[in-house]
């Protein structure tokens, strides 16, 4: 099915009309998009109610756990929230699975929500009740974005529904398969790659092979590989790293078993009818491909520092297919993977490991490969942390927009961490009513929500930027504001200007002409 | 003779009842958090001697320890502890020299410019006469704007101590160097109160508030700076 990016711009009667029922306490117009979305979460409770025993020993509290919908239009949506924060009203005509439903429209702007409507988000502490914090899945839903359209990975309803398992998997997670250790922060370098992507290429092989004495070959050269590339990191690191394969990798699990039990047979709640994206899970086999795309994709990307998605998955799909009951370590407390792994298979010695990563999977081609990145990766930091002059600083955190759906793939681009740079510029950004007219001065995006750039030749300019408006509020905010620097030109229906000679940052504060 | 000998035995008695009776500097403090459209309340007891401190803040205490190099962050609850070294933070590597692998660049530490200004305005807030100062911080992609109510009457018992204490905690705190820049220029000066608006990077925006609800010089509980017995020691995990 083709999706195709749709707004409507609404006219303001719809946001007072919102935002008068809210004063009234009356119970606010929810849209059809965000309903189905609902229909989403009560179909993700069906799905686990066959599959959440297969996913792990002791799941059922998949129901427990209140969702917090965070639209684009600024709409907030709690789902079986036990006290929900001052500015949620209820609306009582909905229910999902019998559980209450209330939102939040005070901040919502003239933007018309329609489906489909992608997600991302994690657990979050909203709200309390009786002193005690909430956990709540905190989801962030937008329209599904041209870019991850051009790739050909068309909207399906079925990947929202593994996401709620996911995160309801997370939720889970808290008091049954700890994980003491925060998130690994690495910036991958030759030899770290290198013997990652064997890592990845071990579990592959594994994965693939339906003998179970090769594939415990293999695996014995994913914990060889990770030895040596762990060998010159800290000891914290590696456990960050290898807690994070439990966190996440034992997420993406779930998905996987939740897919495997869908294909014995399920019988959906949700009906295409109801949600035109829905494929009521037929064509399981395509989902459960794409995993084993995503570890072929993942475990050659040299910057990749998080393939804990996809190491950790696979590792407890081996564990479960090798050595059932596996789970049992996580239940007496905090435990890794890969050292469940190690548990059950030795480590061969180091001189046949060498010729084997050779002859098996190259290791010296992948070794330059990742060499040469690496030191791409480093010139271009070394080049945009030199550049010096006038900061220009775009933010779309106040819209909560994310610039990762707007970048041009097709751009040359390196990261560390969060950062992401641009040698030759990013090209135009364009969304609703906000126009960046894009530049080709070396570029860098950052934090998820900023653009900087740098004028270097500052000291010639005359003033900063132009700018024309329609109306100002404060000392500092702008209304229909055309901003012209001497690097780029930026058009928005709100925003705010903070300057100094140095610095000059631009808020924006509205998507949409009001 | 048995009268000076009494006396001696008097004194002798005292002494070390002199030492537990000296005056440390005692604060009590009220704090609320707004993030994620929930506001927290915290109570908070602060205990200051010469190089050792006990904070209690809502459920949690740290006991700091020059002496022993430590501080200890307790879970009364839990019936737990963990240690923490006290050390001199070192000196930030130049960019140029760290190692790429640990350039955390999604861990974001702002590295922000502070404008201070002072306003003039004053009042009066938990009986200390206070002057207003307004802070901005801004970084490439965070900021803070704070506002704090500072009180610069000489000779306040404990006034100094408290200073002296929120400095040396300030030091290396990037989001508090506002504070730092106040206070170091000013010898009398404390806050009594200040009220921070934090636009972090990614996460949503918080406002905490801190007031200063009694100040004074007063003797510190026996064995308040030491650690509890009976406590389960934990890892830090970071």
């Amino acid at each position: 099915m083709k999706t195709q990016m749709k707004i409507v711009v609404l006219g303001l009667p719809l946001l007072l009309a919102l935002s008068l029922s809210a004063a009234q306490d009356k119970a606010p117009e929810i849209p059809d998009a965000v309903k189905i979305e609902l229909l989403r979460i009560e179909e993700t409770y069906n799905v686990l109610d066959l599959a959440a025993a297969r996913v792990w020993p002791g799941w059922t509290d998949y129901k427990d756990y209140p969702f917090l919908l965070n639209f684009e239009n600024g709409l907030r949506v709690l789902v079986g929230h036990p006290n929900p924060p001052e500015g949620f009203v209820p609306v009582p005509d909905l229910k999902v699975a019998g559980k209450a439903v209330h939102a939040d429209v005070r901040k919502v702007e003239p933007l018309r929500l329609e489906q489909p409507l992608t997600g991302g988000g994690g657990i979050t502490s909203y709200g309390e009740l009786n002193g005690k914090p909430i956990q709540t899945v905190d989801i962030s839903l937008g329209r599904f974005k041209p870019n991850v359209e051009m790739s050909g990975d068309h909207y399906r309803t079925e990947n929202q529904i593994l996401l709620y398992v996911h995160e309801l998997f997370h939720c889970f997670q808290k008091e049954h398969v700890q994980v003491p250790y925060p998130n690994f922060r690495y910036n991958p370098d030759t030899g770290f790659a290198s013997y990652s992507e064997i890592e990845g290429a071990a579990l592959e092989k594994a994965h693939q092979t339906a003998d179970p004495q090769e594939a415990k070959r293999c695996l014995a050269d994913f914990l060889a590989a990770r030895a040596l590339k762990r060998k010159d990191m800290e000891e914290y690191d590696r456990r960050a790293e290898s807690g994070d394969e439990v966190r996440e990798g034992t997420a993406v699990y779930s998905e996987v078993r939740t897919l495997e039990a869908i294909k014995q047979g399920f019988k959906p709640g949700l009906t295409p009818a109801r949600d035109p994206y829905y494929g009521e899970f037929k064509d399981a086999d395509t989902f459960l491909g794409r995993y084993r795309e995503r570890l072929a994709k993942t475990k050659a990307d040299t910057f990749n520092y998080l393939k804990c998605y996809e190491y950790g998955c696979f590792q407890a799909l081996l564990l479960q297919r090798l050595f059932p009951g596996w789970q049992e370590a996580f239940a007496a407390g905090p435990a890794f993977l890969d050292e469940e792994i190690r548990k059950r298979i030795a480590i061969p010695d180091d001189a046949s490991v060498a010729k084997r990563f050779e002859d098996v999977y190259g290791f010296n081609a992948i070794q330059e490969r990742h060499r040469k990145a690496v030191e791409q990766r480093d010139a271009a930091y070394r080049m945009i942390t030199a550049r010096e002059g006038r900061s220009y600083i775009i933010s779309l955190k106040p819209i909560r927009q994310y610039l990762s759906g707007f970048e041009d793939k097709t751009r040359k681009s390196w990261s560390i961490g969060l950062m992401y740079i641009f040698p030759d510029g990013l090209g135009p950004v364009a969304f609703d009513d906000v126009d960046f007219s894009g530049t080709t001065i070396p570029t860098e995006t950052n934090q998820l929500f900023y653009v900087k750039v740098v004028d270097t030749d500052w000291k010639t300019r005359d003033k900063p930027y132009a700018l024309s408006f329609d109306k100002k509020e404060g000392d500092d905010v702008y209304f229909n504001a055309v901003l012209t620097t001497p690097l780029f030109t930026l058009k928005a229906p709100k925003i705010r200007i903070r300057a100094d000679e140095r610095r000059i940052k631009i808020s924006i504060l509205a998507r949409i002409k009001s | 003779m048995k009268r000076m000998v009494g006396l001696l035995a008097l004194i002798f008695w005292l002494w070390p009842a002199g030492l537990a009776a000296r005056a440390d500097t005692h604060a009590l403090t009220s704090s609320s958090r707004f993030y994620m459209d929930q506001e927290r309340k915290t109570e908070g007891e602060l205990w200051i001697a010469p190089g050792r401190s006990w904070t209690k803040s809502g459920n949690r205490i740290l006991i700091s320890r020059e002496d022993l190099g430590v501080m200890w962050s307790i879970d009364p609850g839990r019936g737990s502890y963990m240690e923490f070294p006290l050390k001199e933070t070192e000196p930030a590597a130049a960019k140029a020299q760290a190692d790429m692998r640990k350039l955390w660049l999604d861990y974001y530490l702002p590295e922000y410019d502070w404008t201070i200004r002072d306003t003039g305005e004053t009042k009066d807030i938990s009986g200390f006469p206070c002057r207003r100062f307004e802070a901005r911080g801004e970084a490439d992609f965070a900021d803070i704007k704070a506002i704090y109510w500072i009180s610069e009457s000489p000779n306040v018992p404990g006034g100094r101590a408290l200073r002296d204490y929120v400095l040396g905690q300030i030091k290396e705190d990037r989001q508090r160097a506002g504070q730092a820049k106040i206070l170091s220029g000013r010898a009398n000066a404390f806050i009594v109160l200040r009220e921070e608006t934090i636009e972090n990077s990614i996460a949503p925006t918080m406002i905490q508030k801190t007031a200063l609800i009694k100040l004074e010089e007063a003797p510190a509980p026996a064995g308040i700076y030491d650690l509890p017995a009976g406590l389960k020691k934990i890892e830090d995990r970071g």
